[in-house]
């Protein structure tokens, strides 16, 4: 099997792909007498690299190893914010390493912007940020699979690669219709919270907005005040929908369309509730003492929006949280590192992956105190294979590896280390906004290049859930023949 | 209306099958055992007075002989789960209208609920020794102190069994100054061993610390109460150790966690310690021998009840000893085996939980007849306790208990009218439609009919 055809062929689906994204901002742009042109040239580099399908046709990638799948997404993503940066580029809004930052952080569902004013972009522009991050949120290549049962790729591999989650199980025997059912539930969501934010008063292109970026958990806004510039009923809507999109897919699958209503007692979910009221009590409080929450039902909204914002990892603000103490900006950072729960769009290690951490940590202690203990670490009364405890282990550790690794690259960039933890921290998380100079207010414009083409590789790490990128950098994988794969 | 004798047969004469003839014969009924194994055949011929078929169950000679045709009441009780379940199928089609007991141990046979559902099973009666023993082990662990409980759910009656403590308020008077000190008027003492005898005490009885007593336990009495009088300590915060990882030990502190009660197990299987940690989700699981005694030191304070359940009797009479040595409160042990049952209490074992002793209270539920509702056994099957409907014109009906003389090795431990249990007192006038539980030493059984039956 060839696999250089292989990742040509998925370079020119992803290609594709994009290129029929680009017909609604193009319209839009059309619509509002901007200039198309941006948006044409795009829409004819990325169908002319879909030509290149053609190279392609008639193979049949049967039994892709786990590695080709690897290869091919990482290398596909990296291609994908290559090519969805060109309308920023074209029209001459941003510099070349803006661009690919803007469109990583668009398609990884970070929400990082290196924009100050991001009103004063076209409403195309405006239009196709927001999109890239409903593109990626559940994953271009999961659509791909979705709806071209011939892409002949091991949907599996590809599937395991570019979908977030814990045991990533399968909702039906085949991967396509596994894949049509999550994007399906993601769709539905999507419309529901578009029509919610209209219901709520929002101008209706807004709401779509804000709809693919809540849904998405990305957390772009048109607005430089976020979610801040709209009225306090649009934010509850936020709110509910942060909090919706939140929720793992496979529970969503379970109740709507086979019925299986126990499944709602869920420990994962217990958690991610319980969570999110713990750290809606500290950004309220510190809501309630803050200045910029004028009274009661402000200091509510601010606090409870903050915690959704930041457990969800979507990076909405609707107040400037930069102005609360610093311990609760830095509980706000590193509850983002846990994220929402698996099977759902978040970022971060997912709410089950840290609930496994605590009961490792806590067995682990319980076997210092009696050490003929044996306990096993089980969520909803199953236990936790070892290997994937494992995994959950090695996780948490190469998160907090990278974070800090990061973190000194940047300090030695001459970046303060607020900034430069929260930065690394917020990228890697797909989070968004962090503190220091790239606060909930503020941008990444002042991050050094350097430290921006860092923090492209970060998004991606993460989004794809740092072991699929991490891979790339082990020596065995580039020796195809030394071990056996 | 004399009830008139069950013809029962039974397959199968080992240990269960025995035991459950011997109380079946005892009450009158006409009894045939099938068994293939001439050893047993030859000892139960040497013991017990009833027919015995020596061959195959599957036999129809044998089964002619045994005249399975006329039977009332069938009992399939070889150790074999299939062999009992294809001589329930055979038995069914040679006479669709006995009532069949079969026993099953195996859980795959239990859990398959479409076999029982099946035209030819499901009017069967299954008994399950384990399943018996583990509902027994409830009963006695939710009695604290208790050696034996012996529950009538649908009556509101339990007797229990104690040995008294030191102090206690019962010994060393006769018990007709002794009963009345107690807080509840239901409370009676109906059955006690001292040593080896078994007797059914009357209000000239005097006891003494060390007998151990069946006493009834009315709904709604209070432990805390009773424990003291009886030379007990009452335990707010119990503790349960169950030492080995069987299912029936998994059952037991399922349900012991269930009722919210603090539960450690030990098992000496590495890999079986997983698999128990995951089954059991608040019970603390640890990996070591049973025999450690530093490890078992650790784990029992006086607050603990043990459970010694290895699938080594031996091993749980030597950890049980162990156990009382460091101080547990209450030591119950689970062995099969009758030999040790008498030495048990010697060596400081509380309670016995026996799945086989257990298998037979249940069958004899099952296998009761006539006006007898219900019957269980205590004290190892030395009293039986039967309840039963109080008939028109017999015996029981209409007369006062002072004035019923009734005979030595018998007693009325209760009459429930209604839903209301009655105090068995000297002017309480049983009626027709009582229910009465009586209980009779063993080889007393064959009165029963005299007294609640119509003469």
């Amino acid at each position: 099997m060839n696999l250089f055809l292989l990742y040509l062929r998925i370079i020119a689906v992803i290609a594709a792909m994009l290129a029929l994204f680009q017909v609604p901002t193009l319209a839009l742009a059309w619509r509002f007498g901007e200039e198309t042109a941006p948006f044409l040239m795009t829409m004819l580099i990325t169908l002319a690299i879909a030509m290149l399908f053609f190279f392609t046709r008639g193979i049949v990638f049967a039994g892709l190893r786990a590695r080709d799948g690897v290869v091919a997404v990482v290398l596909g993503w990296f291609v994908m914010i290559v090519l969805g940066s060109l309308p920023y580029q074209l029209a001459g809004a941003m510099r070349g390493v803006d661009a690919i930052f803007e469109s990583a952080s668009g398609f990884t569902t970070t929400g990082s912007t290196v924009l100050g004013d991001i009103e004063a972009l076209p409403q195309g522009l405006l239009f196709w940020r927001s999109t890239t991050q409903w593109i990626g949120g559940m994953g271009i290549l999961l659509l791909a699979v979705a709806i071209l049962p011939y892409l002949g790729v091991g949907g599996a591999q590809i599937m395991k690669a570019e979908m977030p989650g814990f045991k990533k199980d399968k909702l039906a025997p085949r991967v396509a219709d596994s894949a049509r059912i999550l994007w399906g539930i993601y769709i539905l969501l999507t419309l529901l919270c578009g029509l919610g934010y209209m219901l709520a008063g929002m101008p209706p292109l807004d709401a779509v907005h804000h709809a693919f970026t809540t849904i998405s958990i990305g957390g772009f806004s048109p607005k430089n005040a976020s979610l801040g510039a709209y009225a306090p009923a649009v934010q509850w809507c936020a709110i509910l929908f942060m909090i919706a999109a939140g929720i793992n897919y496979v529970l969503y699958y379970r109740v709507l369309v086979t019925r299986e209503w126990h499944t709602l007692r869920d420990e994962e979910l217990k958690w991610y509730g319980i969570v999110i009221l713990g750290v809606a009590m500290f950004t309220t409080l510190a809501a309630f003492a803050s200045t910029a929450s004028a009274n009661h039902h402000d200091a509510l909204l601010h606090g409870l929006f903050q915690a959704v914002s930041l457990v969800t990892n979507t990076g909405y603000a609707n107040v400037d949280w930069e102005t609360w103490p610093l311990y609760v900006q830095l509980i706000l950072m590193t509850i983002a590192i846990t994220g929402a729960m698996s099977g759902s769009t978040t970022g971060g290690i997912k709410m089950i992956r840290a609930i496994v951490l605590f009961k490792v940590l806590t067995a682990v202690i319980n076997r210092m105190l009696t050490q003929e203990r044996v306990i096993a670490i089980k969520i909803n009364e199953k236990r936790i294979p070892p290997e994937l405890l494992d995994g959950v282990m090695a996780l948490g550790f190469a998160i907090t590896l990278t974070i800090a690794l990061a973190t000194i690259i940047l300090a030695s960039m001459d970046v303060d280390l607020p900034t430069a933890f929260s930065a690394a921290l917020t990228t890697l998380i797909n989070v968004g906004p962090g503190i220091g100079l790239v606060g909930p207010m503020d941008n990444f414009g002042a991050i050094p290049d350097n430290g921006k083409w860092l923090l492209v590789v970060l998004m991606v790490t993460g989004r794809l859930e740092v072991f699929t990128v991490l891979i790339l950098f082990v020596p065995h994988f580039w020796k195809p023949h030394a071990i056996l794969t | 209306m004399r009830n008139s004798p069950m013809k029962v047969v039974i397959f199968g004469a080992g240990l269960v099958g025995e035991a459950v003839g011997r109380h079946i014969a005892e009450q009158g009924h006409d009894l045939c055992f099938i068994e293939s194994n001439i050893n047993t055949v030859r000892k139960v011929r040497e013991q017990m007075d009833v027919q015995i078929v020596h061959g195959a169950g599957e036999d129809q000679d044998v089964l002619r002989e045994a005249r399975i045709q006329e039977a009332d009441l069938i009992l399939a009780l070889t150790n074999q789960d299939k062999s009992n379940i294809i001589l329930t199928l055979i038995s069914r089609s040679l006479n669709p209208n006995a009532r069949i007991v079969l026993r099953v141990k195996d859980d795959a046979f239990l859990n398959n609920h479409q076999l029982w559902q099946f035209r030819d099973l499901n009017d069967t009666m299954i008994i399950s020794p384990e399943r018996a023993v583990i509902e027994k082990a409830i009963h006695i662990l939710d009695v604290q102190h208790a050696f034996d409980l012996v529950d009538f759910p649908d009556n509101g009656v339990r007797v229990a069994g104690f040995r008294l403590g030191p102090n206690n308020v019962l010994a060393n008077r006769p018990l007709r100054e002794a009963i009345p000190t107690l807080p509840s008027e239901l409370l009676l003492v109906v059955g006690a061993q001292r040593g080896e005898e078994v007797f059914i005490p009357t209000g000239d009885t005097v006891l003494q610390s060390g007998d151990r007593i069946c006493m009834t336990l009315p709904p709604g009495i209070s432990l805390p109460v009773i424990l003291p009088m009886l030379g007990k300590s009452y335990i707010q915060q119990q503790k349960f150790v169950i030492v080995g990882g069987g299912p029936i030990a998994v059952n037991i502190a399922r349900q012991l966690e269930r009722r919210g009660r603090q539960v450690v197990m030990i098992e000496s299987d590495y890999d079986h310690c997983q698999t128990l940690a995951e089954m059991l989700s608040k019970t603390v699981i640890l990996h070591g021998d049973p025999t450690d005694a530093n490890l078992l030191g650790r784990a029992i304070t006086p607050q603990t009840v043990f459970l010694a359940m290895t699938d080594q009797q031996e091993v749980n009479f030597f950890i049980a000893l162990l156990a009382r040595k460091r101080g547990a409160m209450q030591v119950v042990s689970m062995m099969d085996n009758e030999a040790y049952f008498s030495l048990a209490p010697e060596l400081g074992v509380d309670a016995i939980l026996s799945p086989r002793a257990a298998a037979v209270g249940s069958i004899l539920r099952f296998a009761r007849a006539g006006r007898v509702l219900d019957a269980d056994i205590l004290l190892g099957g030395r009293l039986n306790l039967f309840l039963a409907e109080v008939e028109e014109g017999s015996r029981l009906d209409g007369s006062l208990l002072k004035e019923l003389n009734l005979p030595k090795g018998m007693i009325v431990a209760a009459s429930i009218r209604g839903s209301r249990v009655a105090v068995p007192h000297g002017n309480l006038r049983l009626n027709k439609g009582d229910r009465a539980l009586l209980v009779l030493q063993q080889g007393k059984a064959s009165l029963l009919d005299k007294w609640i039956a119509q003469a």
